[in-house]
């Protein structure tokens, strides 16, 4: 009996196993705990934070967005910017997609800014309260950060979904997730944008983070689109597109507030000096070096490399590649003469490309222009015909018998094994472009040459302090000469803009939100130069006659797949 | 060859009839915890002796299964010798993540190194309720292996020695150097048409074809010279049984050994061929400790190395495959005046300087002078068991305990040597690339294994009057741990209640509530219960007057819920961060910044799959026994699939791959067989044949919207091949003199330039233009959805012979997946004889292949996953077939020293039949092709 009690005993010891048999975990995966914790390792979740902005730079399947307004075209034959361009896009394939980019943006700004908050930090050297303002200005760089992708939601789609706090995947909260208004959206980022700025500094040491003015140039920037006129149509009754039943002097208003905050952004101090100046040189600004570079207020920061200038360069220089985004020969016309006059040609007439906007020669690329070091390209055909002239190489040559030359640094040289790199940051906001809207906002707001607030510069001053950047001599500079109504004014500058701002990203939203979009279905020209022994004939081809708008592009889709996953989600109109 | 001498061993074997090749009532089923009678056993099941497959020329054990197992799906993608079974799946494929539970004496443990003499039965279980006490682990069904046990009485000793030729079947055959060079310039020409023919690659075919230079001109036949077509494999073993009534032993000791396959010259101290062997060991013992108690240690393990030339075992195939044959000679017979190209003589040790290029691998030179490498491996094995009967409290009343632990190792010895190779400019001078080195000495591949079960039980078995009724509860943990992951354990509890009245009417309810580390604390563990249910026809009264000609007659029915774990990763609801580089880029210099990103998102609900199975089921035993049958239909509902939501939206702004329980799918087929045996005068005969079938459909896979319904895998069988629909060939006519297509509604080829004599799409979606979107499902998928097979046998006066027909249907193959069998020249690969009929203007009505290419790769418009490529691969073939003799009783009269003796011949893959013609439809070109076993043997058994 003993035996068996021996036996059964030894049995039941199998039973011993502890019922936390399967509660080992892999706690050698880094937790949210450990990553903010460390000295060495919290700062990765602030830079994280800012992986998510894009780039600009051959946004569209290797083209810029501008190519598919009346500037400009692409010579890839393939690209997505032609069906862009020609309305073959719809919520399926919309082509124009930033959606799941600047969400993944916003989560990571809501994870890391939750965490820089929850967990201690600790810091060799640094009393608590230092630790304190270390964390403050990371949020505060996480709030810059999100209202810089919402800013990019704005512009494309009008009204987005707010998410206002981190939240895992399983949280229930998502399956109810709708567009807020627009209002609510400008309010959104205006007000992250107020308390970013409330602890950024003025200038980091480290170009490239968010500073206080990066913070205020964006909050400058939605409130212009908000007063501008696609969002505020008389019997609008759709609030994610825009205001509802906006009255004359709520817009007038809307316009005083844009000045206002521009103002702001202008007038930032660094010490004694303002923080943003003009850089001297138009040509060199976008490939100046960062601690050169005080008129880049929101930017895309990257490496060197010469990749733009592969792409963009015309064939014989490129070598393997080329052309790229080409401009149009609208594009072309609209640059002023030397004096500031107007430019005009006769239908048909040969082009003049001496004698115009000193930035002319810095933008495009012409038959007979100098690239500085690389020489001279020709898009003539016939005598002294190269691979730049107008279709010689599929996919590389122009197409419109220009090249765009702007953003590329000419000592970039592929002939050589080692070709060079050089800077190319993408901006999204600069001095120029914020004085221009300095210019459209005091226009709209109080009129072309008054101050009555004080603010220091009137809308002609700030019109004036980029034209002469650009080379035009104040003095003398006719181009608002007879130029007296408000309308004719505002015409000046956008018309400027359209210059100072080509392929910036600038064009194909400010035709929008001014409602200007005959011109996105004009159809794109070019210029055929045939040179027989030294007889240059001019001929206009058309390239691109398929171009329309419709009256639901002025917002892109929402993605398809978004609309069939949150039920709750609504759609642009038209799509 | 030598194989074939061996001299009259003989061999003792009880005949292997057709009585043993179905359940018989006499025969126990073994379920580790229980042995159940068959007749009453209410689970889906099926049981194969071991005696079966015994004498099989085979080397894993899931061979031994294929084509008698009903419902047993197979597919033998390679022919290697070691770790090569097949694949395999019980009732086809019926959901996403495969993988049978495979129980070796109660722990889960590989078996296909398993010797089959130590095999006693295999069982396979395929309903709801057989797997029901394994909780999450057998949903896709388990195989059951109970190794053979000691009986009562003196020792007996059996010896065992077999010889197997392995011949591989259908191995690509290169062209000659001649033909390939003749048609490499007419590729290049179709290429580069405007080539004058000073520059073809080859200026002259023709110095190949006629021998005078064959060193500068080679013709070298690889395969043929270097690749064994008859290799020896032999199979050697020796069992001891016997015991006591208080102990009983089984002692196994097994050995094999693979000679390789490769002909090497035999010119060094150390082997460059690829020979494998295996040596296994087992011990299983029994003890009565008291009358009541039995203890049960079992100790086995087993040990293998391969030898390899080069270190891979499938380099020099895959080269003396793609090897064309005119690129070099296997060596330079050394005239001693050989200088190269900087002026150094060059001097070789044997009087061969090697060959080779760029380009190309020199088959020779991997097998005789690249040095070799060593792979091991060493499993461990032991087991106690204690089983109390606790009659003395309740009759009735058993208890067990088990504790199983395994061990693994392996590792891989690198003794590769660098070398140098020539190529001849002319008859003094040699191009010479890279320097000779000394062997190497690494070890490397390292991988060790351990594994613990422990299983508890406590059952209750009583009749009353006419009632039995059984009760079981047992607990079960088991546990697997590899270097560095946390180890997977799993744990749980299972109860069995059984009733059956009169042997007519049974019920079971069984039950387990079990859990997996994989889950979240408090939501690891699941309830899985299943019913089953009986009626034997044949014991009720009504059929009294039947039972002459139906003594069985069973009607069964079962349905229960099981859970599935595999493909789910473990810990899938914590969240982990990951440090990542250059992030963004900060400062005057632009430096780049490391980030942390989210490489997993928690998923707080992951949970396991849930699989609902239907069973209903007939089977009966007619005509005096002789004549038996079985049919199966099932239903498996699968939900909450573990997989990719691409359903998870941009507002969601997760930057990893969510994987989350969105799937479901269902499949449903038929298990049938019957067997008829029977007598006439002297000879005894059996005949008998199974069918299987199984479908499934895919209902959501958390595929995200896509543009055009056949896009979807959603609706379509699981596991179906897709690709581009063929009009044709382009025809010169389609093109006009620039290349373009001469009629502007042909679509546009977005995947090359395309020439007359290239394959012409069809725009599915009318976009036009042949992209991705034109990829819709093609042919019946790689998983065969119908098996059969026939068995014959029969036996006179102790000489006897049984035969396996075995096949299946509606399976597709897909020919471009290796590439080269596809295309000539694949990625500057070899050209085979199959491929002789390609297309050209004048063989355009019947060409089977494209126009020869010299730019075929990856990713070409030819080489494009289509239905000109994914092809029937049905087939049908002689499985296997034995012949035996058993020497007379007569002659070992009782006191001679030996018992019996059988000599037999024993074959496997000897024939087959099939539409695919070019390769064999099992076959994936990426190794070694499948073998054709053919053996003699004997057994002594003394």
């Amino acid at each position: 009996m003993k035996k068996y009690i021996y036996i059964i005993s030894f049995i039941a010891l199998f039973i011993l196993p502890a019922c936390d048999f399967m509660d080992e975990i892999p706690t050698e995966w880094h937790t949210p705990e450990a990553a903010f914790q460390l000295e060495t390792t919290y700062e990765r979740n602030i830079n994280q934070g800012y992986a998510y902005i894009r780039n600009g730079y051959n946004r569209i399947n290797g083209a810029f967005l501008d190519a598919a307004t009346n500037d400009g075209t692409a010579t890839m034959l393939n690209s997505n910017i032609h069906k862009l361009a020609q309305g073959f896009y719809n919520a399926q394939s919309p082509i124009l997609n930033i959606w799941n980019n600047s969400y993944t943006g916003i989560r990571q700004t809501h994870f890391t800014e939750k965490y820089l908050k929850e967990v201690q930090l600790f810091l060799n050297g640094k009393t608590e309260k230092d630790v304190a303002d270390i964390k403050k200005e990371g949020i505060a760089q996480m709030w810059a950060l999100r209202a810089l992708y919402e800013f990019d939601l704005l512009q494309h789609y009008g009204g987005y979904v707010i998410i206002d706090s981190y939240m895992e995947i399983s949280d229930p909260r998502f399956n109810t997730l709708e567009r807020s208004s627009f209002e609510t959206c400008v309010n959104n980022i205006v007000t992250l944008c107020d308390s970013a700025a409330l602890y950024l500094p003025v200038k980091h040491a480290n170009f490239g983070r968010m500073e206080k003015g990066t913070a205020m140039a964006i909050k400058a920037k939605t409130l212009l689109y908000a007063a501008s006129a696609l969002y505020n149509r008389s019997g609008n009754t759709n609030p994610l597109v825009g205001y509802v039943n906006a009255s004359a002097v709520d817009i007038e208003n809307r316009w005083k507030a844009a000045a206002a905050a521009l103002n702001e952004v202008i007038n930032l101090k660094n010490g004694a000096v303002n923080r943003y100046a003009l850089h001297a040189n138009y040509a060199a600004l976008f490939n100046a070096t960062p601690n050169q570079n005080n008129e880049y207020i929101v930017f895309y920061a990257t490496a060197q490399g010469n990749g733009l200038e592969r792409r963009q360069y015309p064939p014989t220089l490129s070598v393997t590649s080329g052309g790229g985004t080409v401009p149009s020969q609208q594009f072309v016309d609209a640059f002023t003469n030397a004096d500031g006059s107007a430019y005009t040609r006769a239908s048909g007439a040969a082009p003049t490309y001496t004698g115009r906007d000193p930035r002319f020669d810095m933008i495009v690329g012409y038959d007979g222009s100098n690239y500085g070091p690389r020489g001279t390209i020709y898009t003539r055909l016939g005598d002294g015909e190269t691979n730049d002239g107008l279709n010689q190489v599929k996919d590389f040559s122009t197409i419109t018998g220009y090249y765009l030359r702007k953003f590329l640094n000419t000592t970039i040289n592929f002939s050589v094994a080692s070709p060079g790199n050089t800077y190319h940051l993408f901006p999204f906001i600069r001095l120029a472009d914020v004085l221009l809207m300095y210019a459209e906002a005091m226009t709209q707001a109080y009129g072309f040459e008054s101050d009555p607030q004080g603010y220091g510069l009137t809308a002609k001053q700030a019109l004036q302090m980029v034209r002469t950047r650009a080379g035009f001599n104040a003095a003398t500079d006719q181009y608002l000469a007879g130029v007296t109504t408000k309308d004719a004014q505002l015409q000046k500058i956008y018309d400027e803009r359209r210059i100072e701002l080509a392929f910036e990203e600038a064009r194909y939203f400010d035709l929008r939100r001014w409602m200007k979009t005959d011109e996105l279905s004009e159809p794109i020209k070019g210029m055929r130069i045939d040179n027989n022994a030294g007889n240059l004939t001019y001929t206009e081809i058309t390239v691109d006659n398929q171009r329309v708008f419709e009256e639901k592009m002025y917002f892109a889709p929402i993605p398809k797949n978004e609309i069939l996953v949150f039920p709750a989600l609504q759609q642009n109109p038209g799509w | 060859m030598s194989a074939w001498l061996l001299g009259g061993c003989l061999f003792i074997q009880p005949p292997v009839s057709a009585q043993q090749m179905e359940n018989h009532s006499e025969d126990l089923l073994d379920l580790n915890f229980k042995k159940v009678d068959p007749d009453t056993y209410n689970g889906s099941s099926y049981t194969i002796d071991g005696e079966m497959f015994r004498n099989l020329p085979i080397t894993h054990l899931a061979n031994a299964l294929t084509g008698i197992v009903p419902g047993f799906f197979t597919r033998q993608t390679s022919g290697s010798v070691i770790n090569e079974g097949p694949d395999y799946w019980i009732r086809g494929r019926r959901t996403s993540s495969e993988g049978v539970l495979v129980l070796v004496d109660g722990q889960e443990r590989s078996f296909g190194s398993l010797s089959t003499y130590e095999i006693d039965k295999i069982t396979i279980l395929k309903d709801a309720a057989a797997v029901a006490l394994y909780g999450m682990r057998a949903a896709n069904g388990a195989i059951l292996v109970t190794t053979r046990r000691g009986n009562i009485g003196k020792p007996r000793i059996e010896l065992t020695a077999q010889l197997a030729s392995q011949q591989p079947l259908r191995v690509p055959k290169p062209l000659n150097a001649y033909d390939y060079t003749r048609l490499y310039n007419e590729a290049y020409l179709n290429d580069n048409p405007s080539t004058t023919p000073d520059n073809l690659p080859f200026t002259d075919p023709l110095l190949y074809k006629n021998g005078t230079n064959p060193e500068l001109y080679p013709n070298m036949d690889w395969l043929g010279q270097y690749y064994d077509t008859q290799q020896l494999l032999q199979r050697y073993n020796l069992n001891v049984s016997g015991g006591t009534a208080r102990t009983r032993y089984f002692v196994n000791f097994g050995a094999m050994a693979h000679e390789g396959m490769y002909n090497t010259d035999k010119a060094n101290t150390y082997s460059t061929n690829n020979e494998i062997s295996r040596y296994n060991i087992r011990s299983n013992f029994e003890v009565d400790v008291t009358p009541t108690t039995l203890l049960t240690a079992d100790v086995y393990g087993w040990v293998e190395k391969q030898n390899r030339p080069n270190n891979s075992s499938i380099d020099a195939f895959t080269s003396m495959v793609q090897t064309p044959a005119s690129a070099f000679p296997a060596f330079y017979v050394d005239h001693g005046n050989y200088k190269t190209t900087t002026n150094e003589k060059v001097t070789s040790t044997d009087g061969k300087i090697i060959a080779g290029s760029s380009k190309y691998m020199n088959p020779w030179t991997q097998i005789n002078k690249a040095g070799y490498g060593n792979y091991n491996e060493i499993y461990g094995s032991f087991r106690v068991k204690l089983e109390q009967d606790l009659k003395f409290i309740l009759p009735g009343l058993k208890a067990s305990g088990d504790i199983s632990m395994d061990s693994q190792m392996s590792w891989v010895i690198n003794r590769t040597k660098a070398f140098a190779y020539y190529e001849m400019r002319n008859d003094s001078t040699l191009v010479k690339t890279g320097t000779d080195g000394t062997m190497s000495n690494g070890v490397g591949s390292r991988s060790s294994n351990r594994r613990l079960t422990i299983d508890i039980n406590l059952s209750y078995q009583q009749q009353f009057d006419k009632h039995n009724i059984y009760a079981m509860a047992g607990y079960n943990q088991y546990e697997s741990a590899d270097e560095v992951s946390i180890p997977a354990r799993m744990q749980g509890v299972g109860g069995w209640l059984g009733y059956n009245y009169d042997k007519r009417y049974g019920i079971d309810l069984m039950a387990s509530y079990y859990g997996s580390h994989k889950f979240a604390k408090g939501k690891r563990f699941g309830f899985f219960p299943s019913v089953a249910a009986s009626w034997t026809l044949s014991n009720e009264e009504f059929f009294e007057n039947l039972k002459d000609m139906f003594p069985f007659l069973r009607l069964r029915a079962s349905i229960g819920q099981v859970g599935d774990h595999r493909g789910i990763a473990a810990h899938q609801y914590l969240s982990a961060l990951e440090q990542v580089g250059g992030v963004y880029n900060f400062g005057n210099n632009m430096g780049g910044v490391g980030g942390y990103i989210q490489s997993q998102i928690a998923n707080e609900n992951v949970t396991w799959e849930k699989v609902l199975i239907y069973n209903i089921g007939v089977e009966g035993r007619i005509l005096n026994d002789r004549l038996s049958f079985m049919a199966e239909y099932f239903r498996d509902q699968r939900s909450d699939i573990y997989l990719v939501n691409e359903r998870i939206g941009g507002l969601y702004g997760v930057s990893a791959t969510v994987r989350q329980n969105v799937g479901s799918m269902y499949s449903q087929g038929i298990d049938a067989s019957l067997q008829w045996s029977d007598k006439i005068g002297q000879v005894t005969y059996n005949i008998g044949g199974n069918y299987s079938l199984s479908r499934n459909m895919v209902q959501d896979f958390g595929e995200a919207d896509k543009e055009h319904p056949w896009l979807y895998q959603k609706g379509y069988p699981l596991g179906l091949q897709n690709g581009l629909t063929v009009v044709g060939f382009f025809k010169e006519e389609d093109f006009d003199i620039n290349g373009n297509f001469a009629d502007p509604t042909i679509p546009t080829h977005t995947f090359g330039k395309v020439q007359p004599g290239d394959l012409r799409y069809k725009d599915l979606n009318n976009d036009g233009v042949i992209d991705a979107l034109d990829i819709q499902p093609i042919g019946a998928g790689n998983t065969p959805n119908h098996i059969f097979a026939l068995n014959l046998g029969a036996e006179y006066k102790g000489f006897g012979f049984t035969v396996l027909f075995q096949g299946a249907a509606e399976i597709s193959r897909n020919i471009s997946s290796g590439g080269y069998l596809a295309l000539p020249f694949y990625a500057e690969g070899n050209m085979f004889e199959h491929q002789l009929n390609y297309w050209t203007p004048e063989t355009a009505a019947t060409a089977e292949y494209p126009r020869l290419s010299v730019n075929n790769a990856a990713g070409v418009n030819n080489i494009r996953n289509s239905d000109f490529w994914i092809r029937d691969a049905d087939y049908i073939r002689l499985k296997t077939a034995q012949i035996y003799y058993n020497l007379p009783d007569r002659w070992f009269r009782s006191g001679s020293v030996l018992r019996g003796v059988q000599v037999y011949f024993s074959g496997y893959n000897l024939m087959t039949w099939d539409k695919l013609k070019i390769v064999d439809p099992e076959w994936d070109p990426a190794t070694f092709p499948i073998n054709r076993n053919v053996s003699i043997g004997c057994t002594i058994k003394i």
